[in-house]
Formats: C-alpha cells, sequence, structure tokens
C-alpha cells in the first residue's frame, strides 16, 4: 500500500507543471506524511487514505493546461506524438514478424557457427538458443529506437502512458495475426486468452516504468507478469487427460532445454509431460517475452529526458 | 500576476472555506477537510487561485527534526483576493436564489 502511494505520488508530480514540481513534490510529501502518522485513524486506514489522496493526484488534471475559461485548442507540437501513434502498430508487427523469421533462420546459423566436438552439444539447442538471441535482438532494437527518439514529448506522461497501452494491445494483437491463422479453432482461442492477459498484466507494467521507475525495478515485475501470463494460458489450454495441469509452468525450462525434455512428471500416455506442454506452444511465450523485452526498454529509453541541444 | 478564475461549485467552496476566517493560512489537507474535497480537485484548484493572485503560499517555518515532520505549505487569501472572494461568492448567490413571486423579470419557465 505505502509503495502504491508513493508510486502514484510519483506520477502525480511527473504530471505536474514543471516549474511547479519541486514545491508540489514537497507540499504532497508533507502532507502524506501526516497521513500516515495521523494518530486518530486505525493504521489499516492511514494508508487506505494515503493512498487515496495521491491516486486523487496522479488522475487528476494537472493546472495550467490552459487559462480557465480558455476553449481547447491545438498546442504547439501537439501533433508531434501522432506519427509515433501510427508507426507504433506496425513496429510491434515488424518486431513479431522479425521474431518468426528469426526463429526459422536462425537454427541453421547457430549450427554452422557451433564449434564441433565440444562437450556441449550446441547444435542440439540450436532452435532455442536462436530464440533467446531474437529476445536480446529485441531487446536491443528497443533501446536504439528509444534513445533515438526526438518526437512525442518524452516527459508527457499522458501521451508516453496512451503510447504504452497501444504497444501492449499492439504487440498482443500481432502475435494472434502472426500465429492465429495458422492454429486450430481452439488454440486460436488460446492465443486469444494468453493476449488478453499478456495485456492486462503487461500495461500496468509500462505505466509503472513510464511513472519513473527504474527499468531494473519494473523489468523483474513486467518479466514475472508475462511469465504468469504465458503460465496462465497454457494452464487453461492443457488438457487435463495429456497431463497434469500443475506441469504448466514447465513451459519455459521445456523451451529452453535441448529436445524439450524436462524430467518431471508423464502424460496420460506416458511421455514426458514437457512433449505434451511443448505441443501446446510452439513459439508464442518466445514471442511474447520478446515483445515484451522490446516494450519496456523502448519505453523506458524514451522516456527519459532529452539532452540539451544548441538552437542558433 | 492577477487574471479572472472561472467560479465553479469545487471554487466556491474553497473560496467559502477560507472565508470564514480570512486572517487564518490552511493547508491543503485542512481545506480538504473543511471543503470535502479530494486531493486532486483541490490542488488544481489552489494552483489556479495562487497564479490568479487571490491566493498567497507561504512554507512553514519549522524545524522539521524538532517537530517530526517535514514543514506544511499554508495559503492565504491576499487582501485583493478577499475581495474578489466576497463579491464573486455574492454574485454565485444572487445568480442561484429564487426570484420573488411577481418580481418583474422573474424567471419564466424554459418551455
Amino acid at each position: 500500500m505505502t509503495r502504491v502511494a508513493d508510486l502514484a505520488l510519483r506520477i502525480a508530480v511527473r504530471r505536474w507543471p514543471a516549474p511547479l514540481r519541486g514545491a508540489a513534490a514537497r507540499e504532497w510529501g508533507a502532507e502524506l506524511h501526516e497521513i500516515r502518522h495521523d494518530p486518530g485513524v486505525p493504521p489499516a486506514r492511514r494508508g487506505l487514505r494515503a493512498t487515496r489522496f495521491a491516486v486523487s493526484l496522479a488522475v487528476a488534471r494537472p493546472p495550467g493546461e490552459r487559462p480557465p475559461g480558455v476553449l481547447a485548442g491545438v498546442r504547439a507540437g501537439a501533433w508531434r506524438p501522432i506519427p509515433l501513434f501510427l508507426a507504433a502498430p506496425l513496429l510491434c508487427l515488424l518486431v513479431e514478424a522479425a521474431c518468426v523469421t528469426g526463429s526459422g533462420q536462425l537454427p541453421e546459423l547457430v549450427r554452422r557457427l557451433a564449434p564441433s566436438g565440444t562437450g556441449f552439444q550446441v547444435a542440439q539447442a540450436a532452435q532455442e538458443l536462436s530464440q533467446l538471441l531474437v529476445v536480446v535482438v529485441a531487446v536491443g532494437a528497443g533501446l536504439l529506437l528509444g534513445r533515438r527518439r526526438t518526437a512525442g514529448g518524452g516527459t508527457d506522461a499522458g501521451a508516453a502512458g496512451r503510447l504504452a497501452t497501444l504497444y501492449a494491445l499492439s504487440l498482443g494483437a500481432g502475435t494472434l495475426l502472426l500465429v492465429g491463422p495458422a492454429t486450430s479453432a481452439a488454440r486460436s482461442r488460446t492465443l486469444l486468452t494468453l493476449a488478453l492477459l499478456w495485456c492486462a498484466l503487461l500495461i500496468p507494467a509500462l505505466w509503472a516504468a513510464l511513472a519513473g521507475a527504474r527499468l531494473r525495478t519494473v523489468a523483474p515485475f513486467a518479466g514475472g507478469a508475462c511469465y504468469l501470463a504465458a503460465t496462465a494460458a497454457v494452464w487453461l489450454r492443457l488438457p487435463a487427460s495429456a497431463a497434469p495441469r500443475a506441469y504448466a509452468p514447465l513451459w519455459f525450462p521445456t523451451m529452453l532445454l535441448p529436445q524439450g525434455w524436462v524430467p518431471a512428471g508423464t502424460g496420460a500416455d506416458g511421455s514426458p509431460a514437457s512433449f505434451t506442454i511443448l505441443d501446446v506452444y510452439p513459439v508464442v511465450p518466445f514471442l511474447l517475452l520478446g515483445a515484451t523485452g522490446f516494450a519496456l526498454t523502448y519505453l523506458s529509453a524514451a522516456r527519459r529526458p532529452h539532452r540539451a541541444v544548441g538552437v542558433n | 500576476m492577477t487574471s479572472d478564475v472561472r467560479l465553479t461549485v469545487p471554487v466556491a467552496r474553497v473560496l467559502a472555506a477560507f472565508l470564514t476566517d480570512p486572517g487564518e493560512p490552511r493547508y491543503g489537507l485542512a481545506l480538504m477537510s473543511a471543503t470535502g474535497l479530494a486531493s486532486g480537485s483541490l490542488y488544481p484548484i489552489l494552483t489556479r487561485l495562487s497564479s490568479a493572485g487571490w491566493v498567497e503560499a507561504r512554507w512553514e517555518e519549522i524545524d522539521p527534526v524538532a517537530a517530526g515532520r517535514p514543514a506544511r505549505r499554508y495559503y492565504l487569501l491576499t487582501p485583493d483576493g478577499v475581495e474578489r472572494a466576497r463579491g464573486a461568492l455574492a454574485q454565485l448567490r444572487a445568480q442561484t436564489a429564487p426570484h420573488a413571486a411577481g418580481t418583474p423579470g422573474s424567471a419564466r419557465p424554459a418551455w
């Protein structure tokens, strides 16, 4: 509860007009301190009051957006985020297409580069290594593109928040578009469940990233959210007759290990449970892992204050 | 800098709270209690009133270590703000008061 209130207060301060932020942060911090130490209120209610105080500020319309009584108009530079908003879904689809293509093409490259005669059977793990490589490339691409972003107003938390939501929705829809048509109706429904769960968990993580939390703080949360979403979808999809649903969390080690075998549990036909899980989800979790990394690094890099540039 | 402030119901509540004792400085939480407004409504109003010159803000002068709490920010109506607030609230009351029956120019139904 304390962390939620602190986070909401940080969001509120970032949304306040820049010249007033310092005083607002100090003033609200003092008020929050008083709420948290009010002896006349039971401790449980203090946390609730503090959270309500901070959240109300975080969602309020900041003053100075326009003078009272002046009709809303188009402010200077308001058009700048538009190309970015239009480009976001396309960018997401390109990243996912690269993931799909990469996971198909890279194994051969890894096999060629693999040293022969070594104890570690790199060639056997080519598929998994290539998928991991695609995730790393997606994260790097997000970082690079985010740093190069010059339009859209990195300090405009409202626009950046909408962009974060758009990213998550685009990536989820992209997964469905790329993988859905090649699957059965039942698997498409599962993919839809997975995409929705993933969006529901990733969007708050992206908002938290934009609110000022450091990437190293948010990344584990977002990664965990993505993993939970994928696990939940596997759990929903896994037929109880094929393997116990308790083995659903095995999807990740199954994807990583060569030949997709994890020595834990057997399905109804006596085959390892991990084989069944592998059949359920061939590529999708890695797509979403890559997409999570891309979205997080892009938005975290893009929200950083721009470096001052001399203007003549 | 002074400018006009659009008088909405929340703004009227804040001004009325100040006018109960115009000489008494108030801080955010006290105003929230007095007006029943949420923080997200109150602070934007206080900022607008400050920038319009109706209200001035100053920091409490205390030693935070000795007091065991951070310094508060107090708000007080300026002399000009007192006059304007009284005028605005009087105007609001006049606009919202029911017309006396039979008074020339009394309100007619809209239909």
